[in-house]
Parts: C-alpha cells; sequence; structure tokens
C-alpha cells in the first residue's frame, strides 16, 4: 500500500530522494489503520472488537497528525490554505452528513480520503511550483523535448489526479454521488485558482526546477573539485588559468541554462564550439559575443562547423585569445573569428595544409555561404557568412 | 586594445584611481598588475567608505565592482554622482546579465569591462576614461546592438528613444568584433578621436533611452539565453 508519505516537493534528482527523510508518523499510521481494516475483515463485520477498534484509532490518530503537520505546511503558501480549507471541509462536510457511522467501509473511505488528500496536496505543490517558475504550466512545457514534457505532466498533474481518484472513490463507496460530485468540484475550481494566480516571472528557470540540495551537489562537483585542483596546480599559472576558465565557462553556462543537449539556436551552438575548442588547445581563450539569433539546422550546422575549425585555426595559429562575435538577421548569419597573431593569407597556405580550404572554405560553398579572410598587422579576421537564412 | 608600452612617458601623468571591490584578494592583483600604470590614491570594500574615500581624495578613475554588499556598486555611482557629478567611473564585473550591466551605465559609469581583461587592456582602459572617453567592451557593444535592433514587437519600443545611427551601429560591430578604436578607425576610414565620438553618443542614447524599453528588451535578451 502507498503510504502518505509522498515527499512535498517535486523531486528532481537520485540525490534530492536519497537525502529525504522518511516521515515515520504517517507511516506507522497507514500501517496501524490497514491492520485495522484487514482485521475488521477479517474478525467480522461490525468492527467492534476492542483491538481493531483500538488499532484503527491509533493509526487515524497518527494519520491525522501527519496530516495536522502536512496542513500547517500548505497553510503557510496561499494557494495551499484554500485547498487545505476545501478539501478538509468538504471532507469534514460530508462525514457530518454521513452522521458518523464508522462501517469499516466507511473507515476504508476515510484512509483513502486522507491519502488522497496528501497526495493531490503533493501534486498541487508540483503544479505551483512549475507555474510560479514559468508563468503558467504550458509556459513551462514549451521548448523542451517530447520526454521531459511527458516526465513533468506526469510528476505535477500525476499526483493531483491520483489523489482525487482515490477521493472519489472513497466518497462515492460511503455516501454516493454527492461526494463524487463535491470532490470534482473542489478538485476544478482549485485547479482554476491555480491558473488564474499564476504569476509570471522574467527569469528563465530552467526545468526541472533546481532545489537547493541540486545546486549544492552541482557547486559540490564543480566549483568545489576545480578549486581543489587548482590548490594541487598552484605551481604551474597555466594550469591554473585554464581550470580557473573551464570552470568559469561551466558555471555561466548552467546559470544560463545551457548545460547539456545538443544547442538548438546558433548562438548556443557556437558557445558550446567554443568551450571544446578551448578543451582541445590548452591556454585557448575564446570570447563569444552573439546578437539575435538563429535556429539550427542543417545549413547551420555547417557554419558552425566550419566556426569551428576557424576557431582552432586562430587559437593554434594566431593567438590564444580569440574572439567571435555572431550576428543574425532576416538576411544572413555572419560569424566572425579573430585573433591577434600574424597574418594568414589564404594564397600563401600551401597545398598540402588543407585544413583551412576544405574545412571552412568548402563547408561553407557547400551551403551557399561565403567566407572573407582579414589578414593584416593587427591579427586575422575570418568571417563566415551564411545568407537567405529559411525561416 | 593592445597598450603600446614603449610611447608611453615614464610614468609622469598616471591617472588616479580609487578601487573599490568587496574582495581583498582582487584588490591587492589589481594594485600588483597596474602598479606601473595608474597612481593608486584610496581603496574601498564597502558602500559608505567608498563614497567617503571617492569624494576625499577625488580620483581621476574610480574602478568599480559592480557587485557588493549593501546596494552595490550602483548606489556608490549614483551617491557620487549626486555630489560630485564629473567624477568618472569604470565599471569592473564578472556579471554577463544584461540588465546589470546596463543599469550601471545608465547610473554614469564611463566604461564596463569584464574582469578577466588583461593588465594591459585594463590600463588602456582606465586611461580612456580618465581623459573622458568611453569603454565599451565587445559584450557590452552586442548588448547594446542587441538593445536597439528593433526586433521588439512593434508598440513595446519607445518612440522617443533615439535609434542608432547606421555608423553608430558599425562603430558597435567592429567593438564587438575585439577591434581598438584605432583599428575601427583604419576600418572605417575615419579617426579614432571620431570613433569615440560615435561611441559617446551611443552611450548618451543609452543613458536616456527608457527604463521601460530597457526592461523589456533585458527581459527578452535573459529569456534568450547569451
Amino acid at each position: 500500500m502507498t503510504t502518505p508519505t509522498t515527499p512535498a516537493t517535486p523531486t528532481t534528482t537520485p540525490v534530492v530522494i536519497a537525502h529525504r527523510p522518511v516521515q515515520l508518523l504517517p507511516l506507522i499510521g497507514a500501517c496501524l489503520a490497514l491492520a485495522a481494516l484487514l482485521a475488521a475483515v477479517i474478525v467480522g463485520h461490525d468492527g467492534t472488537a476492542i483491538p481493531t477498534v483500538l488499532l484503527a484509532a491509533a493509526g487515524t490518530a497518527c494519520l491525522l497528525a501527519a496530516l495536522a503537520r502536512r496542513t500547517w505546511q500548505i497553510l503557510r503558501a496561499p494557494e495551499g490554505s484554500l485547498l487545505a480549507v476545501v478539501g478538509l471541509g468538504a471532507i469534514a462536510a460530508l462525514l457530518a452528513a454521513g452522521g458518523l457511522g464508522l462501517t469499516p467501509q466507511g473507515l476504508l473511505a476515510i484512509i483513502l480520503g486522507v491519502i488522497g488528500t496528501l497526495i493531490g496536496a503533493h501534486g498541487f505543490t508540483a503544479v505551483r511550483r512549475l507555474s510560479t517558475a514559468t508563468g503558467t504550466p504550458w509556459a513551462a512545457l514549451r521548448g523542451v523535448t517530447m520526454t521531459e514534457r511527458s516526465e513533468l505532466l506526469i510528476r505535477s498533474m500525476g499526483p493531483l489526479l491520483v489523489g482525487a481518484i482515490l477521493m472519489m472513490v472513497a466518497l462515492q463507496a460511503q455516501y454516493g454521488g454527492e461526494g463524487f460530485v463535491a470532490i470534482i468540484l473542489t478538485t476544478a475550481g482549485l485547479l482554476a485558482y491555480q491558473l488564474r494566480h499564476a504569476t509570471p516571472t522574467r527569469t528563465r528557470v530552467t526545468l526541472p526546477n533546481r532545489t537547493h540540495t541540486e545546486v549544492a551537489a552541482h557547486l559540490h562537483d564543480s566549483v568545489l573539485q576545480t578549486l581543489a585542483l587548482i590548490q594541487r596546480s598552484a605551481h604551474d599559472p597555466a594550469r591554473v588559468a585554464q581550470l580557473a576558465r573551464q570552470q568559469e565557462r561551466s558555471l555561466r553556462d548552467w546559470l544560463a541554462g545551457r548545460d547539456g543537449g545538443t544547442p538548438a539556436t546558433v548562438p548556443a551552438a557556437l558557445h558550446a564550439i567554443a568551450a571544446e575548442v578551448e578543451q582541445e588547445i590548452p591556454g585557448a581563450a575564446i570570447d563569444v559575443v552573439c546578437v539575435g539569433t538563429a535556429p539550427m539546422d542543417r545549413r547551420s550546422e555547417m557554419l558552425t562547423q566550419a566556426a569551428r575549425e576557424a576557431m582552432r585555426n586562430a587559437a593554434r595559429h594566431g593567438s590564444l585569445k580569440v574572439r567571435v562575435f555572431c550576428e543574425s538577421d532576416q538576411h544572413a548569419v555572419t560569424v566572425y573569428i579573430r585573433d591577434s597573431g600574424p597574418g594568414l593569407r589564404l594564397d600563401d597556405v600551401p597545398a598540402d595544409r588543407r585544413g583551412v580550404r576544405d574545412a571552412i572554405i568548402g563547408r561553407m560553398d557547400h551551403v551557399d555561404g561565403t567566407v572573407t579572410i582579414d589578414a593584416g598587422d593587427h591579427g586575422t579576421e575570418i568571417e563566415l557568412r551564411l545568407p537567405g537564412r529559411a525561416t | 586594445m593592445v597598450l603600446d608600452s614603449d610611447s608611453e612617458p615614464p610614468s609622469t601623468n598616471r591617472p588616479t584611481v580609487v578601487l573599490v571591490d568587496d574582495h581583498a584578494l582582487f584588490r591587492a592583483g589589481v594594485r600588483a598588475e597596474l602598479a606601473d600604470h595608474i597612481t593608486l590614491v584610496g581603496e574601498a570594500s564597502d558602500v559608505p567608505s567608498a563614497i567617503r574615500v571617492i569624494l576625499g581624495r577625488q580620483p581621476d578613475v574610480v574602478l568599480l565592482d559592480v557587485h557588493m554588499p549593501q546596494g552595490g556598486g550602483l548606489q556608490v555611482i549614483q551617491s557620487v554622482l549626486e555630489r560630485r557629478p564629473q567624477q568618472r567611473f569604470l565599471a569592473l564585473t564578472v556579471s554577463d546579465a544584461p540588465d546589470d550591466v546596463i543599469s550601471i551605465i545608465r547610473a554614469g559609469a564611463r566604461g564596463y569591462v569584464e574582469k578577466s581583461i588583461s593588465t594591459d587592456d585594463l590600463a588602456t582602459a582606465i586611461r580612456l576614461v580618465a581623459d573622458g572617453e568611453p569603454v565599451f567592451s565587445p559584450r557590452l557593444a552586442g548588448f547594446v546592438l542587441e538593445a536597439f535592433s528593433g526586433r521588439a514587437p512593434v508598440g513595446a519600443v519607445d518612440p522617443d528613444v533615439e535609434q542608432l545611427t547606421t555608423r553608430e551601429r558599425e562603430v558597435l560591430r567592429l567593438i564587438a568584433r575585439g577591434y581598438a578604436y584605432k583599428q575601427i578607425g583604419l576600418q572605417l576610414d575615419i579617426s579614432p578621436r571620431t570613433v569615440e565620438s560615435h561611441v559617446s553618443a551611443v552611450l548618451r542614447k543609452l543613458q536616456l533611452s527608457s527604463r521601460h524599453e530597457l526592461a523589456h528588451w533585458a527581459t527578452r535578451r535573459g529569456l534568450g539565453g547569451i
């Protein structure tokens, strides 16, 4: 049997789950209540045998204590208080109307109702978090993959539905049609209230929501590790600089929600490629500035791969410090890769070193793009232009 | 922006600087790196002492960390400019959040550079600000181009906001590509002085543009991923 110990926070990583303390009170209560129920069923249907009554009373007391604690938590959130008042009020009203005739069936109904309320509250909290993070639940669902989307839906709406169904079954069994309608109305009212009161916030919050635990875990795996490495490499300034640079980039990516996954836009792809080239060439520092954005498709994939070759070339043969500027508008996507090293003239490139020709010019030719190389005393700049982006 | 140290007169008219940063380590680093380029006349690690030191020493340039406790760099700029409007600030930051950067420029900083800037570039930037010239980092140039890109839906843009001229856009694009003012001048066949006046004009438009539009833009920018 599912215990009402369902965590109140939507968990996002196994780390979070592993660190959650087990809530003993509702667990014991549920076990006792279940035992009482079984006893009542086995011993007889009168429900008056003393052990049965004691078990049931103890179990119910535990569950009510857990419910009271959970209710207090929910009460502290404005929407939660509404849920608690309406939900508990409905149950109390129905109990009163039913004249407190506690048959085993009635006991089952109450237990299921309580569990349903708790699970529903959990689902409600999840929906609320989703909404406050992104404006509305459906705003949160834009820009994520199918799998993530279904996971989010199941995680947030699932408990709410399960809770509602449990309550419906319980109240239907005990009180018939009125209980059924009351619960449907309550659930619908809560959802409507929730959606109307969701306020848009302007920061992008990547999904799933980052809990404090998750942030701590991330910092532990990344920043603290790097700091340890830096302490051990204190004698090697180049290594320290490289470590700091990598960590800075990865932290910025994480803060901007660029972590992992295939980049969906040209700017995101350029940032990712710059990070890779920095990893590849020790000491390289590639700064990327982008204006406007463009989606990744077959042609822009070629563009970014050409840009990768240009960055490699700049960092290897030009200067370790490389600047990348990307501008996207309706006419074209243009990427500039600039170093401050000695100039590179295309005509001077020996035939056996075909890297630049094939890797950059070949790719750009393939997608009807152009390459302009400007080499002078101040360094070399390669301009990659991809016109007529189909939008 | 590479400093040409050969043509530099030896330590005569070095700009006086007050350094404001709440990280002692960072102050120590800057102090050591810039010893040959500037005359450090004061340091401060929080907002009240920064205001006191700046008003007391009246340096050519205040090198200012944007993120500090008690209201941060913004508070310092606003308080000082009330009493000493001619004070010049160069903002130094690790933040690449556009609203941070823009609010500091709007408050009156003459320039913005990233903390990872090389020593030579920082020295050049300080000298430019001391001479009353604006300093844009490539990243800031990118932000500004985006802010004035006109990609905002019609109606969202404040009609009073003066748009950038084609020339100003060209200059910003070259800054974003990493060109120094001198190189920009060569590229556009104008004098470095003209380049500076274009950047000043951009700075002025940025400071005059409506808060609403900038907030709107910063939001979009924040949502779009940098």
